[in-house]
Parts: C-alpha cells; sequence; structure tokens
C-alpha cells in the first residue's frame, strides 16, 4: 500500500526536510521488517516521496501526484505554508493528512476532515514557552525584565511573534524591538547590531535552521551576552548539529520546542540508530517517525486501504506507542489535545530537558554565567 | 481574421486537452504552466516588445494577490469582483512606478533595478503590515462554490486560466498590430530617434507598464483563488518575477507565443528533470538549471525565434523578433 511521504528535501528549508523524510522512512522500514500491516495479511508500505521544494505550489503539486497514484495518505508539510496548501488538496480527494511539524493554528482551524496533526501548534506552544520562562525566571529572582524578538517573517515566526507581543507585557516582560527578517538570510551582522544598541535580558529568536545558528554566532562573535537566549521553536537551538558544530555558540541556550520523550526507551533507541547512520537526531526525524507509526495504527485498526476508514481511524486513534512526551493520542477536531513542547536548554556540550518538572534531566542555568 | 488564426488554433487544441485527460496531476501541471505564462504574457508586452526589462513584475502579481484575498477576507466582497478590482489594483501599481521611473528618465538596467526594488519595498511591508496578515499571510476560507471562484474539480480552473491567457494572446495581438504597438517597438530599437520622429515614448512606456502590470495582476488573482493562501514571499517574493521575465525569454520575447511556449517548456523541463533525478533531493533542480542554460545558449531568440531561424535562415537581422518591422 502506498503512502505519501511529503517533505521540502529541497530549496531553502531542504536540511529540516531531509531530516523528516529520514525519520518517515525509517518508521516505514520499521513497520516493514515488523511483518507491514498485519490487518491487511501483512502488506508493506511503499513510500511515495514527494519534494514539496520548499513552496506551498510545489507542495500542492505533489499531492496531485500522490493522489494520482493512489496512495491512502500522506504524511508530513513541515512548513506551515506547506502544510497549509498540501492539506487543502488532499481535502480534495478526502485522503487523509498526518502533518508532521507545521504550527500554524490555522491548519487545523479549517474545518479539514482529513487533516490531523500530531505536534502542538502555535497557541499551545506560545503559551507553554511563556509560562516557563515567567517560572525559569522567577526562580532564579526575576533578573530579567527586557526582551527583543528576532523572527522570521513567514507564517511560523511571524505568527509567534504576534502572540508573544500580546502576550509578553503582561507577564512583566517589556518588548524593546521586534526584528522580523526573510528566509533564506545570509547575514545578521546588522540584526545583531540593534540588539548590542538595545542590551535586552533576553533574547527570543523564532526562526529555522540556517538563520538560527547564523545570528547565534553573530551574537558570539559580537560579543553580545544578554542574561539569556530563550528561542521559541529555534530552529537550531534544540539540535545536536548545532550544539556539536558550534558549541560556544550554543552554550546555556534554552529553547521551547518539539522534543522526545527522554525516558521513552524506543526514543532512545532510535536516537542511536540515527547517529549510527552519522545524522543528528532532530525534531523533524522522531516527529515523522511517530506520525507514520501513528498513522500505520491506524491502518491496522481501519484494516482498509479505504480513505473514509482511515480518517475514521485516525480520528478515534488512542494510540500511545509514539516518542513524544505527549500521552495517548486524542484528536480534536484534528488537532492531537496531550501535544506540548517542552523546555531544553544547552548544558555541558548535550541537551538537557529543564521543564517541564516530569521529563526534566537537569535543573536550568539562569542568567547564563559571565564568559 | 487571419491574423488571430493562430490563436484560436492554440486556445482550441489547449481546451481539448480535458477531453483527452482528466488526470488532476495533468491539470494541474497546466493550470501552473497557463499562470506562469499569464504572468509572463504581462512581462512579454512590456519587456519583449517595448525593451523596458522589468525585474520587479512581483509588484503587480502581488498587489493583485493581496488585493483579491484581503477584499474577500476582511471586507467579505464577492472573489469575483475581487479578482476585477485586484487586477485594477495591480495596473494602478504599474501606472505609478511607470510614471515615476519613466519621468525619471530611467533606462536599461537602472530601470531594472528600481522595479526589483519597488517589489522587494511592497514584500517587507507586506510581511510587516497588519492588513495584509503580516508574516502569517491571508489565508482565504475554503468554500467550494463557483460564485466564491472556487472549485472541487481543476476543470473549471483550468479553463479560467486558458481563458485568461487566451484574451492575453489576442491583446497582445492586437496591440502588436496597431499604431501603439509600432510606437513601443519604435521606443525599443531606438527610443531618441522614436522620439525624433514625434512618438510620445514617455506615454507609449507608460500605457505599456500599465496594460502588462493588468495582465501580471490577472495571473496574482488566479493564484490567490487557486492556492487560497499567500504570504509576503509569495506575493513579491522574486520567484515570480523570474518566471515572468525567464518564461518569454525562454519562449521568444517580443512574439505572441512566446510566454506560453516558454511557460510549457520550461515547466516540462521542470518536470522531466524531476523523473531523471528521482528520489535525490536537489538533482533535478541542478538539471533543470544546465538544460535551461543550454536552451537559452543555443537559441538566444528563444524558442519561437529558433522555429523561425529553422524555417527562414540567415534572414534580416534588423527585423524585429516577431517579424515586423518597427
Amino acid at each position: 500500500m502506498k503512502i505519501g511521504v511529503l517533505h521540502p528535501v529541497s530549496g531553502a528549508l531542504s536540511y529540516s526536510g531531509q531530516q523528516g523524510r529520514l525519520g518517515a522512512t525509517m518508521a516505514i522500514d520499521d513497520i516493514n521488517a515488523a511483518g507491514g500491516i498485519k490487518a491487511l495479511g501483512g502488506a508493506k508500505i511503499d513510500p511515495m516521496l514527494g519534494d514539496a521544494q520548499s513552496t506551498p505550489d510545489g507542495g500542492n503539486a505533489e499531492v496531485e501526484k500522490m493522489n494520482a497514484a493512489g496512495v491512502c495518505a500522506v504524511v508530513g508539510g513541515y512548513a506551515s505554508a506547506i502544510c497549509l496548501s498540501a492539506t487543502q488538496t488532499a481535502a480534495r480527494y478526502d485522503l487523509p493528512y498526518v502533518v508532521d511539524v507545521g504550527v500554524v493554528d490555522s491548519i487545523v482551524t479549517r474545518g479539514l476532515k482529513n487533516t490531523f496533526r500530531f505536534g502542538p501548534g502555535f497557541g499551545v506552544i506560545a503559551k507553554t514557552a511563556l509560562e516557563n520562562l515567567v517560572t525559569i525566571n522567577d526562580q532564579a529572582g526575576k533578573p530579567a525584565k527586557t526582551v527583543m524578538i528576532v523572527h522570521e517573517d513567514s507564517a511560523f515566526g511571524a505568527g509567534l511573534a504576534k502572540l508573544l507581543n500580546a502576550q509578553l507585557p503582561d507577564r512583566g516582560f517589556q518588548v524593546l524591538e521586534t526584528i522580523p527578517h526573510p528566509t533564506p538570510m545570509r547575514e545578521f551582522e546588522s540584526v545583531v547590531l540593534k540588539i548590542k544598541a538595545q542590551n535586552p535580558d533576553i533574547i527570543i529568536p523564532a526562526n529555522y535552521y540556517n538563520e538560527y545558528v547564523l545570528l547565534a554566532r553573530t551574537l558570539q562573535q559580537q560579543r553580545v551576552r544578554p542574561k539569556g537566549i530563550y528561542s521559541v521553536l529555534g530552529g537550531a537551538a534544540s539540535s545536536y548539529k548545532f550544539v556539536k558544530e558550534f558549541p560556544e555558540a550554543a552554550k546555556y541556550i534554552m529553547d521551547c520546542n518539539h522534543w522526545f520523550d527522554p525516558k521513552n526507551p524506543k526514543a532512545l533507541a532510535l536516537k542511536k540508530r540515527v547517529e549510527d547512520k552519522g545524522q543528528f537526531y532532530t525534531y523533524e526525524v522522531y516527529m515523522n517517525y511517530s506520525c507514520m507509526l501513528l498513522l500505520a495504527d491506524a491502518l491496522e485498526r481501519a484494516a482498509s486501504t479505504d480513505r473514509a476508514k482511515i480518517t475514521d481511524a485516525l480520528a478515534t486513534s488512542t494510540f500511545s506507542g509514539h516518542l513524544m512526551p505527549y500521552g495517548p493520542t486524542k484528536f480534536v477536531n484534528g488537532q492531537n489535545q496531550g501535544a506540548a513542547p517542552v523546555n531544553t536548554q544547552v548544558l555541558d556540550n548535550d541537551i538537557q530537558v529543564i521543564l517541564p518538572a516530569q521529563f526534566a534531566s537537569a535543573k536550568p542555568v539562569f542568567p547564563m554565567p559571565p564568559a | 481574421m487571419k491574423t488571430y488564426l493562430s490563436i484560436i488554433v492554440v486556445v482550441a487544441l489547449l481546451a481539448a486537452v480535458p477531453m483527452v485527460t482528466t488526470s488532476n496531476v495533468v491539470l494541474n501541471f497546466l493550470v501552473t504552466a497557463l499562470l506562469i505564462a499569464l504572468a509572463g504574457q504581462g512581462w512579454n508586452l512590456l519587456g519583449g516588445y517595448g525593451g523596458q526589462y522589468s525585474f520587479g513584475h512581483a509588484a503587480f502579481f502581488g498587489t493583485a494577490a493581496y488585493a483579491t484575498a484581503i477584499l474577500q477576507v476582511r471586507y467579505g466582497l464577492n472573489a469575483w469582483v475581487g479578482s476585477f478590482i485586484g487586477m485594477a489594483a495591480g495596473a494602478l501599481v504599474g501606472a505609478v512606478i511607470g510614471a515615476l521611473t519613466f519621468r525619471s528618465g530611467l533606462r536599461g538596467s537602472y530601470f531594472s533595478l528600481v522595479t526589483l526594488a519597488f517589489a522587494e519595498v511592497l514584500r517587507i511591508i507586506a510581511s510587516v503590515a497588519p492588513i495584509t496578515g503580516a508574516g502569517v499571510g491571508t489565508l482565504i476560507p475554503l468554500d467550494l462554490h463557483a460564485r466564491a471562484f472556487q472549485f472541487q474539480s481543476r476543470t473549471p480552473f483550468y479553463f479560467i486560466a486558458l481563458a485568461l491567457v487566451a484574451v492575453s494572446l489576442t491583446v497582445i495581438r492586437a496591440i502588436e498590430n496597431s499604431r501603439f504597438g509600432a510606437y513601443l517597438v519604435a521606443v525599443r530599437e531606438n527610443e531618441d530617434a522614436a522620439s525624433a520622429l514625434g512618438v510620445d515614448a514617455f506615454s507609449v512606456k507608460l500605457c505599456a507598464i500599465t496594460i502588462s502590470a493588468a495582465i501580471t495582476a490577472a495571473a496574482g488573482c488566479f493564484y490567490a483563488q487557486y492556492f487560497l493562501f499567500i504570504d509576503a514571499g509569495i506575493a513579491y517574493g522574486p520567484w515570480i518575477s523570474i518566471d515572468a521575465l525567464l518564461a518569454p525569454i525562454v519562449g521568444g520575447a517580443g512574439t505572441v507565443f512566446g510566454p506560453l511556449l516558454g511557460a510549457l517548456a520550461i515547466k516540462t523541463l521542470g518536470e522531466t528533470t524531476k523523473l531523471i533525478a528521482a528520489d535525490a533531493p536537489g538533482l533535478d533542480l541542478m538539471f533543470y538549471g544546465l538544460l535551461l542554460v543550454g536552451i537559452v545558449g543555443l537559441a538566444p531568440r528563444g524558442i519561437a525565434g529558433l522555429s523561425r531561424a529553422i524555417s527562414r535562415p540567415r534572414r534580416s537581422s534588423i527585423s524585429t523578433p516577431d517579424g515586423s518591422r518597427g
């Protein structure tokens, strides 16, 4: 049975897209190795790989092809704009679609019956991020009062910046400035000079991988050392690749992001396998891996390749065999209710979970010690 | 009627496609190709016939797309009415940019750079202005009814795109055969000489950029209704400026069918290289780039120019690319 695996594997988001594809295809290999979909006589999953080329119309065209090729469902999308366009195209054919990352809430609030998002959306992420920021600041004796936000200017970064701007003042933080930038962006000198001039206590970056790394490195080069760098969905902040390649720039960075359940042996086993392949265990990998398992579980229960039955099986899913700290899956209007981000911090060249307490492997270090 | 016969034949052939195939993959492919052909036809009038190479046709495309979307989402206007206003808004932006740049006497690469700058400024404004939804973009709610300019099937979209292209082909042919068209080509060939002969170069160029913007704007309106989501990068991003000039240049700038030929060639090339490259990420884009370099190298006057060179080798090099005398 064919499953569409859609990611932006070329273009501006190619790194994340390829990581997503890695996670999805590893899950498919595992499912097939374990005997395929048993309810369908051990049918093997045949992935149909699609490249959204980092654009919404690329995603749309790929879903058309997948539909024509007769896939039973599609997993992926990654970027919000691609997810918006791809889910809508899939909806034309009642094709079940599991969104892997795409955090814009309108993906699931448009009333598309075919669309399911396993991970958390903006609303939940921003709320958790703010609560945890207040907790961390309070525990340290409230040293931070001012904030600057640096965000990429598409749906993801701008949406987040809007939410943060609306809510930070209520929680006792003054937003000194909000700086948008496009993706891709190849130099952050001017942005960092602005930050240096305003000298905020906390910098909040919200951007994709390459820009995040560049921003963090420029901050390090310009010797800008705020009390904390607290990212929300920071593209690189909780990426092992970043920590390994730029350990100095990554030091003490905190992030509120998608993260695997560090107490789940399956998640740790997959981490080892991914690292043995010479790849990094980034969130795209384990989220796509989990999404594919979620879909396989729905296929088992649907015991059919009929799209309507698969959609019903997804809608009633209570799947808990995934790698995320979400608990059993429960979809309400296509959104997984248990989905939530965690807070991480780069400590001793590793990434530790600092909040919530039940998953924490370290205590937050805040404010950053002087260089 | 004879002058329009080729247009009628081409459009009739394309209109027959849905009878041959009901594949939405093919229709979607053709719709996106027609979209680029339409945007490219706008560029072709100003760049191909008028010799004013714009790098910023995204300004017209984006304004129309945003106007269409915003009028529906924020003001509850009907999508069809919104699209017409969107087209007018695009044309207005064209007239304003034209008035500013041509009045300042900007020509050649200076004109190109200024148009690029206008598109970029609009992109940055759209990425922060609340009315455009800033970076979050504008999402047109799903309402699959003909009155909302949305369709369950791809076929009606295909016919609408084809109709728009047919209109644009007819307009360009009519201009080509008109006094205005002759003035425009004269301005392209030698603006000073044309002025000396009494052509009001400023008015001719201004008129050309306005019509050009309106045609590209129609593509913007169509894009908004087809994909139902736009953000600053989509609406005003460099991709559409590049596609809009690449299609006519590959197909044959300054010819009626250049943009359509070019758009179909580019899109077919893109799809073919995807098949060749299979699942290796980005490899198709490398093939695509190489082939494009090859095509442009082999046929500097585009596909239309190449076919003419084959049928009529070594003819006068003074004649304009479409064969008519300026």
